[in-house]
Parts: structure tokens; sequence; C-alpha cells
């Protein structure tokens, strides 16, 4: 028995930059702009539940994308002459390049884990151009997780790398849904997922300004589960209590990966959260 | 530190190891030793070959020491766990009553295959 989902997935070419990338990106569903952004060294198909599910796209329109050097979207150019490290600048810049170049209008911004994290910068320094950001496993700061073990010879980083953010979800999650997630990161190019990482630890850090971001304009949800300790949700609970008008909290019975490791938990807390921001374009 | 070969009631906990099919594919060329350390007493298992079994502790300077207290090991044990109790890196960051000592490096090679045979520590009733 064949089925075919209502996902749509393209190329294209856009400047990021001044740099020229091909970019993958897919589509589903039909109404208000969300613009979902995937883990580090990870790709879209985070959110494949997300993409399909028939609340959802009967009333917004889905867009994800692979970051350069992810998934589909190959590397830039020269690739192979440069250390990949992802900046808080060639991240915003990024997304802010792919809402351009799909002319995405206020897109909601859905991210997790180091998108749980950029975007606090993106409501910070683009809240006009947004609709609000939800956050999963994220927060002003977050230590410790870039680590040079994935580049070292002697280790092999396809079975390494998924085994180290494997423990990062939690045991009640399905396991199906848990080894898409191991999956995924087992198919990371070489070096990506430290090089994330280096935004996630060492490349944002938004501690004491957090009151630089404006909910009135852009408004913010961040969660965290409570099985991450990557991100603890004690950390996204401070990072909420900073952000004047922010909303959120813990997730019970849930880890790093919300959205792709139980996505019908995870639902409890998005859709009431989605609901409030759709309500934002009602007259 | 004392020494003491096996913990007690590990049969069922070996068995249990040698026998997943997950466990068996994914270790077909491991080597590695590792220590698990209860407040003051030591354990050392061998997964040679897809198969686990007791092991005198290594003579390695470096060896994989995943060392806790009673408490820690019990509350990963507990099924499910609670949270950040659920395996040893998460245990290593948010627990202060353990630590992996040593061997980081070992562990993280071998994750994967240490990772299954912990998890199937759970519901073995081993008497740590």
């Amino acid at each position: 028995m064949t089925s075919i989902e209502p996902i749509v997935g393209r190329y294209m070419t856009t400047q990021i930059a001044g740099r020229s990338n091909r970019i993958y990106f897919e589509e589903s569903g039909a109404g208000k702009d969300i613009l979902c952004l995937h883990t580090a060294g990870a790709d879209a198909r985070q959110y494949r539940h997300f993409q399909t599910d028939p609340e959802i796209i009967s009333r917004f329109r889905v867009v994800t994308f692979d970051l350069p050097w992810h998934g589909k979207s190959l590397p830039p150019s020269d690739w192979w002459n440069e250390e990949y490290l992802l900046s808080a600048e060639l991240y915003v810049e990024t997304v802010m390049s792919v809402i351009r170049a799909l002319s995405l209008d206020k897109p909601i911004v859905i991210g997790c884990s180091m998108g749980g994290s950029v975007v606090l910068e993106l409501a910070r320094a683009h809240a006009d151009v947004l609709g609000g950001v939800i956050g999963f496993s994220g927060a002003s700061h977050v230590e410790g997780r870039f680590q040079d073990w994935s580049l070292a010879t002697d280790v092999n980083s396809n079975v390494s790398v998924p085994s180290w953010t494997y423990p990062l979800m939690a045991p009640q999650s399905p396991l199906e849904a848990r080894k898409d997630v191991w999956w995924i990161y087992a198919q990371g190019g070489p070096g990506v997922y430290r090089g994330d990482t280096y935004f996630y630890s060492a490349g944002l850090d938004l501690r004491g300004r957090e009151y630089e971001i404006d909910t009135a304009r852009c408004p913010v949800y961040l969660f965290t589960g409570e099985y991450d300790y990557a991100c603890s949700a004690d950390e996204t609970l401070a990072t909420i209590a900073a952000i004047p008008g922010a909303k959120g909290g813990k997730m019970k019975d849930i880890g790093h990966f919300p959205i792709a490791e139980n996505y019908p938990l995870c639902r409890e807390y998005l859709l009431p959260a989605l609901d409030e921001l759709g309500r934002r374009d009602t007259p | 530190m004392k020494t003491t070969l096996r913990i007690p009631g590990d049969e069922n906990w070996l068995m249990k190891v040698n026998s997943n099919a997950e466990f068996r594919l994914a270790s077909r060329w491991t080597e590695v030793t590792f220590v698990i350390s209860i407040d003051e007493v030591s354990y050392a298992y061998r997964i040679s070959s897809s198969s686990i079994s007791p092991a005198d502790l290594p003579a390695e300077e470096d060896p994989i020491l995943l060392q806790g207290s009673k408490r820690a090991w019990h509350r990963f044990l507990l099924d499910p766990p609670p949270p950040h109790h659920n395996h040893v890196l998460a245990m290593d960051r948010r627990s202060a009553d353990f630590s992996i000592v040593s061997g980081r490096h070992r562990l993280i090679q071998n994750l994967r295959t240490l990772t299954i045979a912990l998890d199937l520590m759970r519901g073995c009733d081993l008497l740590m």
C-alpha cells in the first residue's frame, strides 16, 4: 500500500553572506508561514511529523530547509579548504536569507537546540519581520557542547556522534522515533556537528542582554524537556524569566529533541503556542 | 580502591546483553573493558567480539572508569530512570555524585555498544 506525503522538496540557489549557496527546502500546507530550524549536525528530516500533521498544514504553510553543509544542502564551493564553524552572524544571516529568498511573510520561526537558541537572537535583531519564535532546548547560553573528539582519526563519528546525542532523549520517547534521530545524526558530514556546536556553546551568549528582546514586537516561547542535560529545563526557565513577556516552560517525560523524539507529546506544548501566535494576525 | 570481580546478580544482565540483537550487531568489532565503580567497590567487564563477560581490572593507565555513589547507580537502574540519570553522560554532566573519571575517549569510541549494554542493566535485579 503506497502513501504519498504532502511534503514537496525543491532546491534554490541564493546568496548568503556574499557566497552562493544551493539550499534544499521543503513545503507543506497553506496559510500562515512557519519556518523550521533543525538541530546541530542534523537536517530538516527532524520535522517530518510536524510537516505532515493535518491540523497544522490546514492552517499553516510549513517550510523547512537544510542549512548549508547539512542534509541535501551541499557546502558552498571551496569547503574543503575551510574549517566549518557556525558563527551567530552567519547563522542569523542564513535564516534571514532564506526568509527573503522565499518571500516568507512574517514567519513564525521554530527551532530546536542550536535552533532553539538562535531564535532568541532572531527575535532580538529582526523582531519586525517575524511573527514570533518558538524555541525548544535553547537558552541565552548553553555550556559545554563544543568538543573536538568527533574529528579524531580514531573515532568513527558516524556512530559516535549519534550515540553522543541519543542519551539526550527521554527513555519514554518512542523507540522508533529515537532511532530516527540517531540515524539522521549518523549521516552528518565530518566536523559539521562540531562546527554547529561552536555556535551553540561558544557563538551565542545573550546573558544580561535578554531585556533587548521585545516580546510585544516578536513573541517568544521557549520549552525544554526535563531529560535534556545539554540545555537543562532550569536554564531555559531562567532565560524565560529574564525576557520580559516570554512564555514557555519545562516539558515532562521528554528530552532534547521534542519535535522529533515524541511529536505527539511535543504537540501538546507546541499547538497552544501556535494558536496564540496565529491569533495575532486575526483582526 | 577495593576490588570485586562481579556485580552481585549480574548473570541475568550478561545473558540479556549477549542475546540482544542490536548489541551483537553493533559490537562485532568491539574490544573494550570498562569499570563500574559503586561507592568504593569496582567491577570490570569486557566486551569482545559481540560478547560481554566479567573481567579483571584493566592494567592500562586510562581505563573507562564510571564512578558513582550507590544512590546515583540506583537511580540509573530505575525503569524509567529519572531525568538526568538515564545515561552515564547525563549523570556525569548533571550529578554531583557521579563522574566519568577516566577513559572518556575510549568511552566515546565505544559509546554505542556501551550504551546498549548499560541500558540493559535495568530490570535485572542487580544488587548494587
